[in-house]
């Protein structure tokens, strides 16, 4: 028997009650958060999609780097907490990097160039004490912890974005952009050490990595979220880091590279 | 040293200060919020309508009272730059208020709902991130905030009515452009169905004309139809599927009206900025609109299935009727062939083709002369030959649009190959095929074609009875080249080359008396009697053969005696 396969594509759907809905995502989300702020946004995230779907949908990816050994937790309705999964979606950047270890390597000439250049950079002329304390708002230290990490978050972002590539969606309303194109969000605050710092970087880890993937890049939507110093007890430091970052982000957006 | 970044398309600004002026506690509630927005973001449509191809976001965004004021609920600020190709960023829009956040992230698809526009979305483009922190740090104001940024475009707004209606208009604008897409949708919707629709009809249709190849047009005609059922079957479900879908789509404007109402009742009490009272009956309304509007998507696609069912079902019935055509041609065809054989074994005997056009062969000879061709008894035909013919008549579906004579010509064109011999044989080659095969000498052919001749010719032996004709008769015999004919050597006959290959001229000539010499001979008058008895006239068998009535007698036309007047 033939069988006459007509069939309207599904929409986006949203049923159910107002707390609990059903949709799939039919593009890939990449939730990229960078500092301690940025990492608490993605938390956050993934939170409020356990909260409503009960779960991580197949085709969203989270990821955070910070310095701080132990990724930050955010609590849910209902009183679950939520934290992101170490080594998995949460990175230490700038593990047992201290200043000792930073200037034998550099003599030795096994330290990268970029990062030989950071070296020396850093506030009052030396480096002297370990990036596992904290960047205490020294963007320099976002920076150095970045580059010390760099094997390691290459590593985490394209084993996430592999997942992403291998996802398929499941819906489509026929009018989309494709739909393999994922969107990408990378959340830092302006105000910080290391999201003001490694923001920027870390997206560029995620299009490099989309590149030898083999995904669309420029089908894919970027979009930044950046939290302003207010949102902090306003010091100079804050405010000049802030200045900084926009500073730099302006730089992007116009030219696309940014002068190291 | 550089590094590549690529621009943002979106950039989001995050202020922890509050459009009433209230500054969220800390940064972890912050951190909810903004989460907030991402996650409503990525799971709007708005995605993909206002971020991907609207121009103007804060317009999309904007809702404007009648009095020209500008609905705002407090909550957080947020401030949206969006950025052109280029990394340009064009538009600055302090969105107010959790629940705006909420509107913002499913505006195009519950309609116009509250969010606070800044000044920079009102048309003055916010040209460079400069601008921007102008307004956050001006230095003669301290520590500016957005908290107070946004009160003074709230108050500008609301003096811009004018410009408040323009909003109106760009809001009904992005309204029709919103039905637009939906219509895209639907048009996507009904090509899809159409292309389904003809792949199917295409696939049916192939195995039809498949079927009609290999087995003929009765399989052919019973897949087709069984093809229609099925077809049919479709209809009555989409047809019940509408009915059901038309009713709860009626259903569901009434709970979608009843949801707007409540939640415009809910709007106004939200002055205040309290959230509570308007979150339950906001997020009724939008799931209501988004039911609703699944509803209408698949209401009209159901429609466009049953048109293009329709459509299959029209293309389908002509097919089926084609090959039902073709059985009636076919059958017209083979009794054509029928009628041709029939003609041929019960052809009238005239007396010009005893005379003149008489066949050199009977029944007997054309079916030993077929049994010799193909290789089979009269009647059948082997199978190597059958499938000879097959393969040279091809498909069938080449008869489609036939008539009855057209199949019956192709017909026996593809048969001919298998006669090929007897077609290429000669009338000597007969005689001579006789000979060989039958035993049936040449001789025996005259001697046969004597007896067979007219009954005149018979007639006309009688008279030279008294075998005086020996010097008086001329025999001559036309083949079709005499140098290599079967009847070279035969005594007392002339050979002529005709060059004819289908014809023997047999010709006896009697040196003798007139015709009109028998006329006194009894015998004449016997046989005249005798061909009058079997209903011929002896004039019209022979037109130079007078009748004997008129025999000595005088013309007619004049009466004997002195001409009158004279």
């Amino acid at each position: 028997m033939v069988e006459l396969n007509i069939r309207s594509d599904p929409v986006v759907e949203i049923g159910g009650s107002h707390t609990r809905r059903t949709l799939s995502l039919s593009r890939p989300l990449v939730v990229a958060g960078a500092g301690g702020h940025g990492t608490g946004i993605t938390t956050a995230v993934k939170g409020e999609h356990i909260q409503q779907y009960g779960g991580v949908p197949h085709n969203v990816r989270f990821i955070g780097v910070d310095v701080m050994p132990v990724p930050r937790t955010v609590s849910i309705l209902g009183g679950a907490s939520v934290q992101l999964e170490p080594g998995v979606e949460y990175l230490q950047i700038g593990k047992d990097c201290n200043p000792a270890l930073l200037r034998q390597r550099r003599d030795e000439g096994r330290l990268a160039p970029e990062l030989a250049k950071l070296v020396d950079l850093q506030p009052g002329g030396h480096f002297a004490r370990s990036l596992e304390l904290g960047s205490e708002g020294e963007r320099i230290f976002g920076v150095l912890a970045f580059y010390w990490s760099r094997k390691e978050v290459r590593r985490l972002v394209t084993s996430a974005m592999t997942g992403i590539a291998r996802a398929l969606p499941t819906a489509s309303d026929g009018g989309m952009p494709p739909r393999e194109a994922p969107i990408i969000i990378v959340a830092g605050s302006t105000a910080g050490g290391v999201g003001s710092s490694t923001a920027l970087l870390l997206t560029a880890e995620i299009r490099r990595a989309m590149r030898r993937l083999g995904m669309d890049v420029d089908a894919a939507t970027f979009i930044s979220v950046l939290a302003l110093p207010e949102a902090f007890p306003i010091t100079r430091l804050r405010l000049s880091n802030c200045l900084d970052t926009l500073r730099d982000f302006e730089t992007v957006q116009e030219k696309g590279v940014l002068p190291l | 040293m550089t590094v590549e970044y690529g621009r943002f398309d979106i950039a989001l600004l995050c202020s922890p200060q509050m459009e009433s002026g209230r500054h969220l506690g800390n940064e972890g509630e912050l951190i909810g919020v903004t989460a907030k927005v991402v996650f409503l973001t990525v799971q709007s449509p708005i995605r993909d309508v206002a971020f991907g191809e609207t121009n103007n976001l804060a317009r999309t965004l904007s809702s404007v009272n009648d009095d020209g004021s500008l609905n705002c609920w407090g909550s957080a600020g947020i401030v949206v730059f969006r950025f052109d190709r280029h990394g340009v960023p064009h538009y600055c829009v302090n969105v107010a208020g959790e629940m705006a956040l909420q509107t913002w992230a499913e505006a195009p698809v519950a309609g116009n709902l509250p969010v606070l526009l800044s000044d920079a979305t009102h048309g003055n483009k916010l040209n460079d991130l400069d601008s921007y922190m102008g307004f956050l740090y001006r230095p003669e104001q301290g520590e500016e905030t957005l908290g107070d940024f946004a009160s003074e475009a709230r108050a500008h707004f609301r003096n811009q009515k004018t410009k408040a209606k323009n909003l109106e208009v760009d809001l009904e604008r992005i309204g029709k452009g919103f039905e637009t897409r939906l219509n895209r949708l639907v048009d996507g919707s009904e090509r899809r169905a159409n292309a389904r629709s003809r792949a199917f009809v295409e696939d049916v249709s192939g195995k039809a004309v498949n079927t009609l190849d290999n087995a003929g047009p009765v399989p052919a005609a019973a897949f087709t139809r069984m093809a229609l059922d099925h077809l049919n079957g479709l209809r009555d479900q989409l047809n019940a599927q509408r009915e059901s879908i038309m009713a709860d789509v009626s259903k569901r404007e009434a709970l979608l009206t009843a949801a707007a109402a409540a939640l415009k009742g809910a709007t106004s009490k939200s002055r205040t900025g309290r959230l509570e009272g308007v979150d339950k009956p906001l997020n009724k309304h939008l799931d209501a609109a988004m039911i609703l509007f699944k509803a209408r998507h698949g209401l009209a696609v159901t429609t466009i299935a049953l048109a293009a069912l329709s459509l299959a079902r029209n293309q389908l019935s002509e097919l089926e009727q084609r090959i039902d055509g073709l059985r009636g041609s076919m059958l017209a065809a083979a009794q054509l062939c029928r009628d041709e054989r029939l003609a041929f074994e019960s052809a009238p005997v005239t007396p010009v083709t005893e005379m003149v056009n008489r066949p050199i062969y009977d029944g007997a000879e054309l079916k030993e002369l077929y049994r010799w061709a193909c290789g089979s008894h009269w009647g059948s035909l082997p199978a190597d030959a059958k499938t000879s013919i097959r393969q040279r008549i091809g498909g069938l579906s080449a008869w489609l649009n036939a008539e009855g004579n057209e199949i019956a010509a192709s017909f026996t064109d593809a048969c001919a190959p298998v006669f090929g011999s007897l077609r290429e044989m000669t009338a000597d080659g007969f005689i001579r095929w006789r000979r060989d095969v039958l035993g049936k000498g040449p001789a025996l052919f005259l001697r046969d074609a004597a007896a067979l001749a007219s009954l005149l010719a018979k007639f006309d032996r009688t008279v030279t009875m008294e075998d005086e004709y020996d010097e008086g008769t001329l025999t001559i015999l036309g083949v079709t080249s005499r140098e290599e004919s079967v009847f070279a050597g035969t005594p007392m006959t002339t050979l002529v080359s005709t060059g004819d290959p289908e014809t023997l001229s047999y010709l006896v000539l009697k040196l003798g008396y007139a015709a009109n010499t028998l006329w006194h001979y009894p015998e004449y008058v016997e046989a005249n009697a005798l061909i009058r008895k079997q209903g011929r006239i002896a004039h019209r068998v022979y037109p130079d053969f007078p009748p004997p009535d008129r025999r000595g007698g005088q013309p007619k036309g004049r009466r004997p005696g002195p001409r009158k007047g004279r």
